[in-house]
């Protein structure tokens, strides 16, 4: 084997890696060009951020999977069961409360085309929750 | 006006760096967000139990019903990878090396609950490599499941047997789901959590509160006035292992 | 140099390859299962809840540290006869570090999380440490062997930094293991593992299970490659075998005193356990016995200079120091100190086939790695004697 097809063998490995996630996901869920309804009824989404504690529903886009982490540091680590957001507000935490329709967080999950969530395998699913 | 970003490029650059590299680890740049206690909330310097193991007839396990069920744990087909979190055991096993074939025949039947000690010097807590399992400053030694990573570092390092380790996913064998606790994961590591969940909203552990002779005490350790201080210092009372130095604050009186 | 080493390998190499291949699919197959259920497919339990995965990293740190029996002389006190094999050792030690990587990963019971051991840093934690030390010791070891055999391939010495990395590798071969036996022997409560013996047992018998695993390479290499290693190479690592099995079965026998003159009965249980079984336990007795009678054979072949310099009876001495230290530390120390469990009472383990399956896979990716590199190295070898550059 020359240097030449050392080299081939490289850029064939670099390239298959670095579109395996496109690759992976090719032909498999034609995303979905209806966003779920919830995403479209404002009042809705900001009770949604309001339990959640953050300012709308950009935030909570950008920030969600951040603050349920700190939530379960707040819990599991600090013994606390209230959350206070940055202006001061107190928000019980609660995933059931927050996720008290879990559909839609696997909807908007699959219209974003990322993996659901995967925290009802432990917490117990909210009823009315259509998941898995 | 607002002061413009102090922050010089040279400096941030070396902060990434840094940080790139795991000088800084990820884990200690977060700074935790601001949590308060539920308003009911019950609160210690140092949480202890006391059982008095003459109340427990033999066969008893309501305490063990009871908490299996608030804490959703399974009961897996098979024992060898069962999970517990507080169950009887005879006083020999319980107290290995500390008996002898001539004990009284009462004390032999009574049904001896076990579980986690939460330890004052916990080994387990030692060895963890990610913190999953910690003590918090009211005694408590917690287990963070979503942290766990399985590598049961703990469970060789824990002498009490008081931990167990998700062999199988536990869901289809919980016979009855509490839905305000949640289950476990395949692979992560848990053990008795002396209520955490209950103290944080103002209830006493389940296995004390199920309990109809009244055999679980439970308290502040640094509280000279609280129950399991007053029952320490009238009663004679054991602690399992004591020699290894890992001051158990679960007390048994036999 | 990659490019020659492969041109220059026969057919027979390419269908050993391809066997290791084999094996290693089905390790690969049997960790599938694994991952879908959990580690339930194995024979650990809440009681023995460290099992051969575990005891197979703690024998291979053992091999990995043990490359430093031909490195430390040959740096260290001039040893001139180990120059040729000192690579061969630390590729061993590389290989070794790789399979200790992958017998922690399938350990875990949730390996997708295995980064939080440096997101969320525990000195306190001896496995914290252990990684530390087991990824440096790689690096380490990957980049000396390889610019060592870099040098010899294009004539130029290697550069000077090269050198104080292989004086730092010395002490470092001697932390891993440390470091693993620390994994043991600080924790209360297991009064097998709690004995400050148990580093310094380590380290002996991982300098008598390397050394003799490279004589067995060694003289595989000139049978199967012509590459030789030299006589004297091989008589000097047979001694170093020799003191390093007789220190073992020592310490062993110490533990033994100890435990039985003081009638402990928590230092009793394990040994018990191992050779006449224990309240019905007695899974181990049969490998506990083979263990004890191969370490006797191996000691009379080794210390009796005859049968140690006769390449036959060689072979029979190191295969059984081998095999017999793979037993001990690799399935039975671990188990022990689950012997009695924190009940007084004794609950079996036995792998299961996945189990087994998983860890033939890991040494089948060894052997196939280390084949590798060996075929490297025997053609920078063959090439530099050759005088072609």
């Amino acid at each position: 084997m020359n240097k030449n097809r050392l080299v081939a063998l490289g850029l064939i490995l670099f390239v298959l890696l670095f579109t395996f996630p496109v690759v992976m996901n090719l032909g498999k869920s034609v995303a979905k060009t209806q966003p779920p309804a919830m995403l479209q009824d404002q009042k809705a989404m900001q009770e949604l951020a309001d339990k959640l504690g953050v300012k709308n529903i950009d935030e909570f886009r950008e920030r969600h999977k951040q603050v349920l982490a700190e939530w379960k540091d707040i819990v599991v680590r600090d013994g606390k069961r209230v959350y206070v957001t940055k202006d001061g507000r107190e928000i019980p935490i609660s995933l059931q409360n927050l996720a008290s329709q879990p559909q839609y967080c696997n909807d908007c999950h699959d219209y974003a085309g990322i993996e659901k969530p995967n925290c009802w395998t432990c917490h117990v699913e909210p009823k009315g929750g259509a998941g898995k | 006006m607002k002061k413009p970003l102090s922050i010089s490029r040279r400096t941030l650059l070396k902060a990434t760096g840094a940080a790139a590299l795991g000088i800084i680890p990820a884990g200690t740049l977060l700074v935790r967000a601001a949590g308060k206690p539920h308003p009911k909330a019950l609160q210690a310097k140092n949480w202890a139990m006391v059982i008095n193991a003459k109340l427990c007839p033999p066969g008893c396990r309501i305490c063990q019903e009871a908490c299996h069920k608030v804490h959703n744990v399974p009961n897996m087909p098979d024992p060898k990878q069962d999970v517990k979190w507080i169950w009887p055991e005879s006083y020999n096993s319980a107290f290995p090396y500390e008996t002898h074939p001539y004990t009284d025949q009462a004390n032999e039947k009574r049904a001896y609950p076990v579980l986690c000690n939460h330890c004052e010097n916990p080994s387990c807590v030692r060895v963890c490599p990610t913190k999953a399992t910690f003590q918090r400053p009211d005694g408590v030694v917690m287990m963070d499941y979503h942290r766990c990573i399985g590598c049961r570092f703990c469970m060789a390092a824990c002498p009490y047997g008081a931990r167990s380790f998700n062999f199988k996913d536990p869901r289809p064998h919980i016979p009855q789901l509490n839905p305000a606790y949640p289950t476990r994961t395949p692979g992560v590591v848990e053990k008795c959590n002396f209520c955490d969940e209950r103290l944080a909203v103002g209830q006493m552990p389940a296995c004390m509160e199920a309990c109809p002779a009244k055999a679980i005490l439970f308290g502040d350790l640094n509280d000279p006035a609280s129950p399991v201080r007053q029952a320490l210092a009238s009663n004679v009372t054991l602690q399992r292992k004591t020699k290894l130095g890992t001051r158990p604050k679960v007390f048994y009186i036999v | 140099m990659l490019e020659h080493a492969w041109n220059e390998t026969g057919p027979r190499f390419k269908a050993w390859l391809a066997a290791l291949l084999l094996l290693i699919g089905i390790g690969g197959f049997c960790y599938s299962i694994q991952l879908g259920t959990g580690l339930g497919v194995t024979g650990m339990s809440r009681d023995v809840s460290w099992g051969l995965y575990i005891g197979q990293f703690t024998f291979f740190v053992g091999v990995a540290a043990s490359a430093v029996m031909v490195v430390l002389p040959y740096y260290l006190h001039d040893v001139k006869v180990f120059g040729r094999i000192t690579v061969v050792g630390e590729f061993l030690a590389v290989t070794a570090v790789i399979m200790c990587i992958l017998f922690i990963l399938v350990d875990l019971g949730m390996p997708s999380r295995l980064l939080n051991i440096m997101l969320y840093p525990s000195p306190g934690s001896v496995l914290f440490w252990d990684m530390v030390v087991l990824n440096g010791y790689f690096f380490l070891n990957l980049l000396t062997g390889w610019k060592v055999l870099e040098a010899e391939y294009t004539g130029i010495k290697a550069p000077d930094w090269v050198k104080p990395l292989i004086y730092i590798a010395i002490p470092w071969a001697f932390s891993i293991h440390t470091v693993t036996a620390f994994i043991y022997s600080g924790i209360p409560g297991r009064d097998f593992w709690l004995t400050a013996l148990t580093a310094p047992k380590f380290l002996a018998s991982a300098f008598a299970t390397g050394p003799a695993l490279l004589i067995l390479i060694s003289l595989a290499l000139r049978r199967f490659t012509g590459f030789d290693a030299g006589q004297e190479a091989v008589r000097r690592l047979s001694i170093i075998v020799t003191y390093a099995m007789s220190i073992t079965v020592f310490m062993i026998l110490a533990e033994f005193f100890t435990a039985f003159y003081s009638q402990v009965p928590s230092h009793m249980y394990a040994l018990k356990y191992f050779f006449v079984g224990l309240y019905g336990g007695n899974s181990f007795v049969l490998i506990s016995w083979i263990f004890a009678t191969l370490c006797l054979l191996a000691l009379i072949l080794l210390l009796n200079p005859k049968t140690r310099g006769d390449e036959t009876w060689l072979t029979v001495a190191c295969a059984s120091t081998f095999i017999a230290l793979a037993i001990e530390k690799g399935i039975s120390f671990t188990v022990g100190g689950f012997i009695t469990n924190p009940f007084g009472r004794v609950t079996e383990y036995w792998p299961t086939a996945v189990e087994v399956g998983i860890v033939v896979g890991i040494w089948a990716l060894g052997a196939f790695l280390l084949s590798l590199f060996y075929s490297l190295f025997v053609t920078v070898k063959r090439r530099s004697e050759r005088g072609i550059a």
